[in-house]
């Protein structure tokens, strides 16, 4: 049993430390993005979701009619 | 001789159903999946994927030149395929050559397998697009579910274009090694170019929205 884990860990962790952490040079900085980086790891669509109804009003209250020729346009994209 | 055939099958099977989990994980955890995609070796799943692009200009050549001719449609769709393969190579070989300005020991095969799978919210659209425009054609705008519909499919995209961000800088990030400030700089020299290319594909009635 432990034979078979411990090459599997170290091939886990390997992995994991494959790359340095992103810093950027700031240590404020570094945090806000840490912060906003953390929940984008895992099941970021809950977010994109509400990015996007939240872009969606934005545009539509910006654009007005024009919207539609954009929506058209993405519709007809392929 | 059966059993090569045999062993050759299962294989394929293999790989699909390793792509599959791959393409299924992309979305629950895109960061832990493309850092095991990055360090992936098995080839046949890259194959796999340029197989599932190609099927989709096979099914757009179809509804572009509306006929079953099949010599017509092999080379409607080969055409599409092959500016594809340039576009991806392009893509790849562009992030592999800068970023190995500094830095010898980053190899081409990590940039194949993530940007390969970064294609995976690429072919969702597409396929999406195709399939409603083949299920609903054109004029559906003018009611109240054809602008119902208009606003889901805008927000689909939408998510669809943040998935596709977050995976192409994640690509970036696990084949270069490199932080965020670099990765930044080399995706403003990489819309530098590929702007203008994708401007030179809509003229010439390629692609509307580049398939990359």
């Amino acid at each position: 049993m432990k034979k078979n884990i411990l090459p599997k860990l170290y091939s886990k962790v390997f992995e994991i430390y494959c790359i340095f952490p992103n810093t950027l040079h700031h240590e404020v900085l570094t945090k806000i993005y840490k912060s906003l980086t953390y929940p984008l790891k895992e099941f970021p669509f809950r977010f994109f979701l509400i990015l996007a109804v939240l872009i969606f009003i934005v545009l539509f209250i910006i654009l007005g009619e024009d919207f539609l020729k954009l929506i058209r346009f993405i519709q007809y994209g392929f | 001789m059966v059993f090569k055939i045999k062993k050759t099958i299962f294989s394929l099977i293999a790989s699909f159903i390793l792509f599959l989990r791959y393409a299924f994980r992309l979305f629950f955890k895109p960061y832990a999946s493309l850092r095991s995609i990055s360090r992936e070796k098995d080839n046949t799943q890259i194959i796999i994927i340029a197989f599932i692009c190609y099927f989709y200009f096979l099914f757009y050549a179809y509804i572009r030149i509306n006929t079953f001719n099949f010599f017509s449609l092999l080379l409607f769709s080969l055409k599409l395929f092959v500016v594809f393969i340039i576009t991806f190579i392009s893509v790849t070989g562009f992030f592999f050559v800068i970023s190995r300005a500094d830095n010898y020991k980053i190899n081409y095969s990590s940039f194949l397998f993530t940007f390969s799978y970064s294609l995976v919210p690429t072919i969702i659209w597409f396929y999406t697009a195709v399939l409603f425009y083949f299920l609903s054609p054109s004029s559906r705008a003018h009611s109240f579910f054809g602008i119902l519909f208009s606003i889901v499919f805008f927000v689909f995209s939408i998510v669809m274009l943040f998935w596709k961000i977050i995976l192409v800088y994640l690509s970036i990030r696990f084949s270069t090694g490199k932080n965020f400030f670099s990765i930044a700089y080399f995706l403003i020299l990489f819309l530098l170019w590929f702007l203008p290319y994708t401007l030179l594909l809509y003229r010439f009635k390629i692609f509307r929205i580049p398939f990359i």
